[in-house]
């Protein structure tokens, strides 16, 4: 803003690694961003940002996030996730990339689905709960509760408790043991993000999410949040044309046996499934109005960039060793050995 | 007021002990925590719940309830008990941020949804809500329960046009990182809810574009950052706002309040002459009910919380007070190795 702003800047930026190391930034990290609310006001005013595609967009971050990218250009961000700071250990092996997006959604407070700090976003809708609209985006979020007892054989509600020495089922739980889904309707699509909810939400909360066109759900086939059986007999009662996992493994994101180890690949296979060979798929009414509880599978195609192990190829034999330079010489006494 | 109080850390949620007491887990407290702390939350979302079943969590008792936290924090309750937080404060996590500019921190307070019109530190305290859900510059319309939120996104004030406050100063004051970014950003709520149409203006330019003022007609309730000194709005820009508005109320906020800001860390004066100039009432509480009966024949009538909150202050004059301890006895404790 001001005449000395390039020089300040600079001189603060310098200071910003050791500082943040110090305090760091409780709460909302807003201010840090780089991006401004331009794109959101340009929402406000013409109802989106772009001539409308007809396609919504949906790419795929690994865990449970996604960006979903509306007809007419609105970028929504769901659930990004990050190692928690609480409690949990270490879950992933990557930072959740800085994202840029319009809306920052999270369906509720666990580290893998809670690091709105790392999006560049122009709102930030935390366990939302109620109907918003901007633009050509409606969401709907509906309210229920966490996972409690997944019935499978590892990850009992018994072992959960006692991992987080907490309650961990209603009533009286806690905030991080709530969950909202997110009904997204964008361009003539209903898009229910899951989250982490409960398998049996009270009928009512059915009523809300009849006839879903894509359900997000998260199964994999050691069932960590729903067991293949669950998010088959969960897709049969939404009513789902196509069902996307998510919540499972991925070598190179996650870190081996932290919360689970198998993608969701028998779930797949058990179903009409496509398996995807890209982090990103456009979709229209049009194009899935046949499909009846099919499944598709991103697999490991992440838009996040995972470095995976690669064995050496022993080309480094051959690099010329570099000359082994005498730099104490010039120390050394004009008369004699010895000083 | 003027009673002292401890309060819970902010850090670790709502609570003075840590409610998790993990097992097997490394139980050291992390030193950084970025971003979200609801996980550490002891209140789980059975209210949000019951409003969205229910529509509400009480009978309507045909009132609006508007509670002030200092600077521009603002409890609305709803008719039907729906408690809605706008722009808790906090000092800057990196004091070469803006300096310190409060005594004291906000207290954790309850509500159900807490909203954050802007990224300053002075409006996006949200880690000090104990809240069941967070929205930060939410743009666009959101219904929930027996209230109706539209938020505008447009930018935040820059030039305030105050004898002191020009935009050269603030701008060496206030170096932030990146400016011209996120930072100048704001969004205004338009709050309607028990037949009033609220409005909080965080701290948004003088002149949002005309699209913007079409939908701010027959404002009920204008809560505007107007003070004296004309830190964020002069009084006449206040004026100019309110009568664009056709406001029947105006409550002033981020004004200096003795007791939680620091004198002259960024501004020193209240809105008392402001408030004095205009048809007012100097409120003795930090609550007001109000309902359209109640409001429909005011014009421009301010009511100033002045410096009753919603909280104790957390007093830190040493005078008052300053007793002088004794030092503890040495002890030959040296001995016990004789």
């Amino acid at each position: 803003m001001s005449k000395s702003n390039s020089k300040t800047e600079l001189v603060i930026k310098e200071e910003q690694g050791f500082e943040q190391a110090m305090i760091g930034a409780v709460g909302n990290t807003a201010f840090m961003q780089l991006s401004n609310n331009d794109r959101v006001i340009a929402a406000q005013k013409f109802g989106g940002v772009r001539e409308d595609t007809g396609e919504v967009e949906i790419s795929f971050y690994g865990m449970c996030a996604y960006r979903i990218t509306s007809p007419k250009g609105i970028t929504m961000v769901i659930d990004p996730w990050r190692n928690a700071p609480g409690f949990g250990g270490y879950w992933f092996l990557i930072d959740f990339p800085e994202t840029t997006c319009d809306i920052g959604l999270s369906t509720h407070a666990h580290g893998d689905h809670d690091a709105l700090h790392r999006l560049d976003a122009g709102m930030l809708l935390d366990r939302m709960g109620g109907v918003f609209q901007l633009g050509d985006v409606k969401i709907t979020g509906i309210l229920d509760k966490h996972m409690c007892e997944p019935q499978n054989d590892l990850y009992t509600s018994k072992m959960m408790m006692e991992l987080f020495g907490k309650k961990t089922c209603p009533p009286n739980e806690h905030m991080e043991w709530d969950n909202t889904m997110f009904l997204i309707e964008v361009g003539g699509l209903r898009i229910l993000h899951w989250g982490d909810n409960r398998q049996n939400p009270p009928e009512d909360v059915w009523e809300m999410m009849k006839d879903i066109d894509i359900a997000l759900l998260p199964v994999s086939d050691d069932g960590h949040i729903l067991t293949p059986r669950w998010g088959k007999r969960i897709a049969e009662k939404l009513n789902a044309k196509v069902i996307i996992p998510n919540h499972y493994y991925i070598e190179g994101l996650n870190l081996q046996n932290a919360g689970w180890e198998l993608p969701a690949f028998q779930f797949t296979r058990m179903m009409d499934h496509t398996f995807l060979d890209t982090h990103t798929i456009s979709l229209s009414p049009e194009k899935i109005k046949d499909y009846k509880q099919h499944v598709m599978y991103f697999g490991e195609h992440t838009l996040t960039q995972i470095f995976k192990w690669q064995p050496p190829t022993y080309e480094a034999e051959n690099v010329p060793l570099p000359e082994p330079v005498k730099a104490w010489e010039r120390f050394k006494p004009k008369n004699g050995d010895k000083y | 007021m003027g009673k002292t109080s401890k309060h819970p850390s902010p850090v670790m949620g709502s609570t003075k002990n840590a409610h998790r007491q993990p097992k097997h887990i490394d139980p050291m407290p992390r030193f950084v925590q970025i971003g979200d702390v609801a996980y550490c939350q002891n209140k789980n979302n059975t209210r949000i719940i019951a409003a969205h079943y229910y529509g509400g969590l009480r009978e309507d008792i045909g009132e609006v309830t508007i509670t002030y936290y200092g600077m521009s924090a603002i409890k609305i309750t709803t008719p039907k008990g729906l408690e809605l937080f706008f722009d808790p404060w906090k000092n800057p996590c990196d004091p070469s941020w803006g300096g310190i500019w409060y005594k004291m921190r906000m207290p954790m307070t309850h509500c159900d949804i807490g909203f954050v019109t802007h990224s300053h530190f002075d409006h996006n305290a949200y880690e000090m809500l104990d809240a069941s859900m967070l929205f930060r510059s939410l743009a666009g319309v959101y219904n929930f329960a027996d209230v109706k939120v539209t938020g505008f996104a447009d930018k935040h004030i820059v030039e305030t046009q105050s004898p002191v406050y020009t935009k050269e100063v603030l701008d060496t004051l206030y170096p932030f990182p990146n400016v011209d970014k996120e930072d100048v950003d704001n969004t205004i709520y338009l709050i309607e809810t028990g037949g009033l149409r609220i409005v909080h203006w965080g701290d948004n330019r003088q002149n949002p574009p005309q699209d913007i003022w079409d939908k701010l007609t027959d404002i009920d309730i204008v809560i505007l950052p107007v003070s004296d000194d004309g830190r964020m709005l002069t009084p006449e820009w206040a004026d100019k706002i309110a009568a664009k508005m056709n406001a029947k109320i105006i409550i002033p906020t981020h004004y200096f309040i003795n007791g939680i800001n620091i004198e002259g860390a960024g501004w020193g004066k209240t809105a008392e002459e402001y408030t004095k100039s205009h048809d007012n009432t100097i409120l003795d509480t930090a609550t007001i009910s109000l309902n359209p009966d109640k409001v429909k024949e005011y014009n421009n009538h301010v009511m100033y919380f002045g410096n009753n909150v919603d909280f104790d202050f957390v007093g830190i004059d040493l005078p008052e007070n300053g007793k002088i301890a004794e030092i503890p006895e040495v002890k030959p404790v040296w001995e016990l190795h004789k």
